[in-house]
């Protein structure tokens, strides 16, 4: 028992230190009346670990949204699994009363359903509010030979295939990008698929591949150290950081692909709850330490009521579906 | 290893029986079997070619490996090598039912019902410790668990019937 | 150079950060301890609270703890064979061995030192060479990867004792399980039926624990008494010998450079530097026979490597920005949310962060040996603890670990599954190490074997047009010629020994 005794003590010694992490954890809530909303914390699933992108995001936000909220907790769960489905089909299946949310960025809503394996569709919940839109950028060594991406396509039509870039994998944001950008362009790009945007900067710095497309987050670093430049944004919004590189829109090249992140619930949430949350979430986008940290992570606040990302769900919904097609990758 | 000294006792009680050699025979038969329905499997994913490689090429190669290495062992029982029998599984068993009563209790009910129940069960069923020791054991398992992960970490728990977990 | 060192302990030894390095390092043993729970776990709960912090406290934080997790994870490795996270289990095989015969004090006691110099030669190179390494870091590609990981797989035959196909059985089975789920490559759903948990793959903790605690514990069942095979009811002396500290001085110091340039490959760099340490100490030494049945070496050089990889992984983040793990990843948006981007220029923008964080890295080695070894003579004492207390206990903190993986029961399932396949493994001689080890290396060996297809234009010539995947190609032929020798000429030894034997016997 000399073991036990030394575990407790050692535990003890920890609780002290964490006394303050009690708050978290606490089980599903019994809603009150939706007049008085939100009278207990919020349970918000963030269905990818923790330190992503999406975490990031979500806990900024929500440091910006708990003031409006009667001053109630909203406390975030990683819930990650099955590339954002698991934490996603829990809070489709869960009562729709406001205490269970979502904090996504497309996947698991317009890429996922089309595999035919999610429980749910991309309707089966209600959209809140769009928090913020990240275009996809194409960035390549600083010493590479395009300037813009004019000079990359005219390269490419006279060497077909020559062009290899990394990407985060198949049917990601990444990939769907370029697959747009080639049809588009009417050119061929070959894709190196990699597990995280980390490995795929080191590969182009490697001088393993000629390009690397991805959110722009993860090229900030050697961006600013002069190894890397961005060629273009295959999107169609512009943080500072890159607002002088052109979308292909304003290049001549008919794609644009951004993935936007938002809040989303059960299906059947009332109105007075979506417009509560949706109004915390557009008095937190007003705060400026809260742009400041959005905008460092290189996305674009951008706030739209449920209907307007709804919109958004749907067409990307749509969009996705005819590229995955295109890659085979769905019947 | 203990494990190759069982193998040597084995081997070095004689020839083994038929129904021994039968066991010792089924076993990789039986997991050379799964070989080829993972065989079968990476097929059906498609195995390409090696410059456009396929899903299935890796699996196809991982099941030809697992499928051959099977067959090797069998060949070995086959020519007299005895498997260490599956011996006493009583007890095993009543382990393996605890543990999932454990899973089943911590889902459905709660974390500390599950740990005071699987906990007292196991040390009653499975030792000679009086009951006095068990109690005193399972509360301190309990509250070192509830500490740890309830107060300390805050994982959240399934829902609970319990007002605590 | 001085000046700068001397910044940095002037930031480290601020009281606060000299806090946050004592809270990690402590925290970081504690969670480290207990399965299932790793680094990931226990930043992602604190990351909240490091948004109100000094970024420099924040990072000294969660280095601390980070290291603390690599020291603790050793414990119950070697004590219960329980791997905490998955770099510890190749330490699990020899050290576990030498519980049981009551040599579990040196086992831990040597873990300790070596983690110590492992970290603090790591630690060394990063101060002094850290942009060089971050070039090899970037330098090295998929074609590296791959033959790096197929060495590691190749020295998964050399682990542990007993029938060479029933070793390559369970390391087939692990290369399998490491398909389950989505193709990395071309995202096509693998061997997941209809089940949506499998898409993302096996979590490694869940299958480590189901093999190796669930599955050890149910096993020593079979056994009625004390006599369980379980752990040994010795507790033995608590320091390492003179004779250990000299058969371990090598291996540390192998260790300690394996670890460093292992750990600047991403991914898969804490066990395969530890799996490749194992591989070179049963090379070099005199006793290979002794590798598998408690050998010091086994023990000392992966665990200096494993945590001298730890320490290495943070040279991409600070010289490059980029991370290579997901721990570090952790402590790249601590950073981001700071508004401080880690990169090239990290140490001219934040000389006070980048000099702090390295100062405070090398107090933490301190610290953590100064707290693990008076702790060696008390955690030992958790083998006087009856079986029959300690196996219901393992099972319950197992599987509660499991589910904090990600708060959900499918891994307690998974583990369920794992312990019933690891006792009829252990019934039947499959050794359940490789089973592990080629799981986790599985997937980092068919991406980077795949993506170097991809990367080349005339398919295999590219493992050939390299330098770096050449001479590891090398390596590999060297390691198999070599091994094949000697398991031909260790058969002509036991046929004639056998032989003798016979003779003497009859």
């Amino acid at each position: 028992m000399i073991a036990s005794r030394a575990l407790a003590a050692i535990t003890l010694a920890v609780a002290s230190l964490l006394v303050t992490s009690c708050s978290v954890g606490a089980g599903p809530q019994s809603g009150g009346t939706e007049a008085d909303y939100p009278n207990s914390s919020i349970e918000a699933v963030v269905p990818y670990d923790a330190g992503g992108a999406t975490d990031q995001l979500a806990r900024t936000v929500i440091s910006g949204m708990e003031p409006e909220l009667n001053e109630q907790s909203v406390v975030v769960l990683n819930e990650s699994g099955g590339a954002g489905t698991s934490g996603m089909t829990s809070v489709v299946n869960s009562e729709p009363n406001g205490y269970k949310l979502a904090f996504i960025a497309g996947g698991p809503l317009t890429v996922q359903p089309h595999y035919g394996k999610t429980s749910y569709s991309y309707d089966d919940v209600t959209p809140i509010a769009r928090i913020a839109t990240s275009p996809i950028v194409l960035a390549v060594r600083a010493d590479a030979p395009w300037n813009t991406i004019q000079e990359l396509v005219a390269d490419l039509k006279a060497n077909p295939g020559s062009f290899r870039y990394a990407s985060t994998g198949v049917g990601n944001p990444a990939s769907i990008a370029m697959e747009k950008f080639n049809a588009a362009a009417g050119v061929d790009t070959k894709q190196v698929p990699f597990k995280s945007s980390s490995e795929t900067v080191t590969a182009l710095l490697g001088k393993n591949v000629d390009g690397a497309a991805g959110l722009p987050q993860g090229f900030t670093a050697s961006v600013k150290s002069g190894d890397l430049k961005i060629l273009a944004n295959l999107g169609s919004v512009k943080d500072q950081s890159y607002e002088k590189v052109p979308t292909l829109k304003e290049s001549g090249i008919d794609a644009s692909t951004d993935l936007t992140s938002g809040i989303v619930g059960p299906k059947g949430l009332s109105n007075e709850v979506v417009t509560a949350l949706a109004d915390a979430v557009q008095a937190s986008l007003k705060d400026p330490k809260v742009l400041e940290r959005i905008s460092s992570s290189g996305a674009v606040p951008d706030f739209g009521t449920g209907e307007e990302y709804a919109a958004d769900i749907k067409s990307d919904f749509d969009e996705n579906g005819i590229v995955l097609k295109e890659l085979g990758l769905i019947p | 290893m203990s494990q190759q000294s069982e193998d040597v006792r084995y081997r070095g009680s004689g020839q083994p029986g038929v129904k021994t050699r039968i066991y010792s025979v089924a076993v990789p038969v039986v997991l050379g079997l799964c070989g080829i329905a993972l065989l079968v499997g990476s097929l059906a994913l498609g195995v390409g070619t090696t410059n456009e490689p396929g899903p299935g090429l890796w699996p196809f190669a991982i099941a030809c490996t697992w499928t051959l290495a099977a067959a090797a062992i069998a060949w070995e029982s086959f020519k007299g090598t005895a498997l260490p029998p599956v011996g006493p599984s009583q007890r095993p068993a009543v382990g393996f039912g605890l543990t999932l009563a454990f899973i089943l209790i911590f889902s459905y009910i709660g974390l500390i019902p599950a740990v005071l129940i699987v906990t007292s069960a196991w040390m009653k069923l499975l030792s000679d410790m009086s009951w006095k020791r068990i109690i005193i054991a399972s509360l301190t398992i309990t509250a070192l668990l509830y500490i740890l992960f309830a107060i300390i970490i805050g994982t959240a728990f399934p829902a609970s019937v319990l007002p605590i977990p | 150079m001085n000046d700068s060192i001397l910044l940095g302990f002037s930031v480290a030894l601020d009281p606060m950060n000299l806090l946050a390095v004592l809270a990690g390092c402590l925290l970081g043993v504690v969670v480290g301890v207990l399965p299932g729970l790793g680094p990931i776990t226990t930043i992602s709960i604190l990351l909240p609270f490091t948004y109100a912090m000094e970024p420099t406290t924040a990072i000294i934080l969660l280095a601390g703890i980070y290291a603390g997790v690599m020291y603790g994870g050793t414990v119950t490795s070697v004590l219960l064979k329980l791997p905490g996270e998955a770099a510890s289990v190749v330490t699990a095989i020899d050290g576990y061995e030498m519980a049981r015969k009551g040599r579990a004090g040196p086992a831990l006691g040597i873990s300790a030192i070596g983690s110590f110099i492992g970290a603090t030669v790591a630690l060394i190179a990063l101060t002094f060479f850290a942009p060089a390494l971050a070039e090899l870091a970037v330098k090295l590609g998929p074609p590296e990867y791959a033959m790096l990981a197929l060495l590691g797989l190749l020295l998964i035959a050399y682990l542990g004792a007993g029938a060479f196909a029933k070793a390559v059985v369970a390391a087939a089975i692990g290369l399998f399980l490491a398909t389950v789920g989505l193709d990395p490559i071309s995202g096509d759903a693998r061997f997941v039926g209809d089940s949506l948990q499998l898409l993302d793959g096996m979590d490694v903790v869940a299958v480590v624990l189901g093999l190796f605690g669930i599955g050890e514990v149910l096993f020593s069942l079979r056994e009625r008494d004390s006599e369980a095979e379980l752990v040994s009811k010795k507790v033995g002396r608590v320091w390492p010998t003179k004779k250990d500290l000299r058969d371990s001085a090598a291996p540390i110091a192998r260790g300690s450079v394996i670890g460093t340039l292992v750990g600047l490959v991403p991914g898969g760099g804490g066990l395969l530097s530890s799996l490749l340490s194992y591989g070179a100490e049963r090379r070099f030494a005199k006793n290979p026979e002794e590798f598998g049945k408690g050998a010091i070496q086994g023990v000392a050089g992966p665990e200096t490597a494993n945590n001298a990889s730890s320490t290495s992984s943070f040279i991409p983040l600070l010289s490059l920005g980029i991370p290579f793990n997901v721990t570090i990843s952790l402590l790249f948006s601590v950073l981001l949310i700071n508004g401080i981007t880690p990169g090239p220029r990290l140490v001219t923008e934040n000389p006070d962060l980048f000099w702090g964080v390295i100062a405070s890295m090398y107090l933490g080695n301190v610290v953590l040996l100064i707290l693990s070894l008076p702790l060696v003579g008390l955690l030992i004492q958790i083998l006087r603890v009856d079986m029959a207390v300690l196996s219901p206990f393992i099972i319950v903190l197992s599987l509660v670990g499991v589910y904090t993986i990600d708060n959900n029961t499918w891994n307690m399932w998974v583990a369920l599954f794992f312990g019933v396949v690891g006792y009829f493994m252990r019934i039947w001689g499959f050794p359940p190490g490789p089973l592990v080890l080629a799981f986790i290396l599985g997937g980092l060996l068919e991406t980077s074997l795949r993506q170097s297809l991809l990367l080349g234009d005339e398919g295999l010539l590219i493992f050939l047009q390299r330098p770096g995947s050449l001479a590891l190609i090398a390596v590999s032929v060297l390691l198999i010629g070599a091994s094949t020798f000697s398991a031909v000429r260790k058969r002509r030894a036991q046929t004639g020994a056998v032989e003798e034997s016979i003779h003497v016997g009859s």
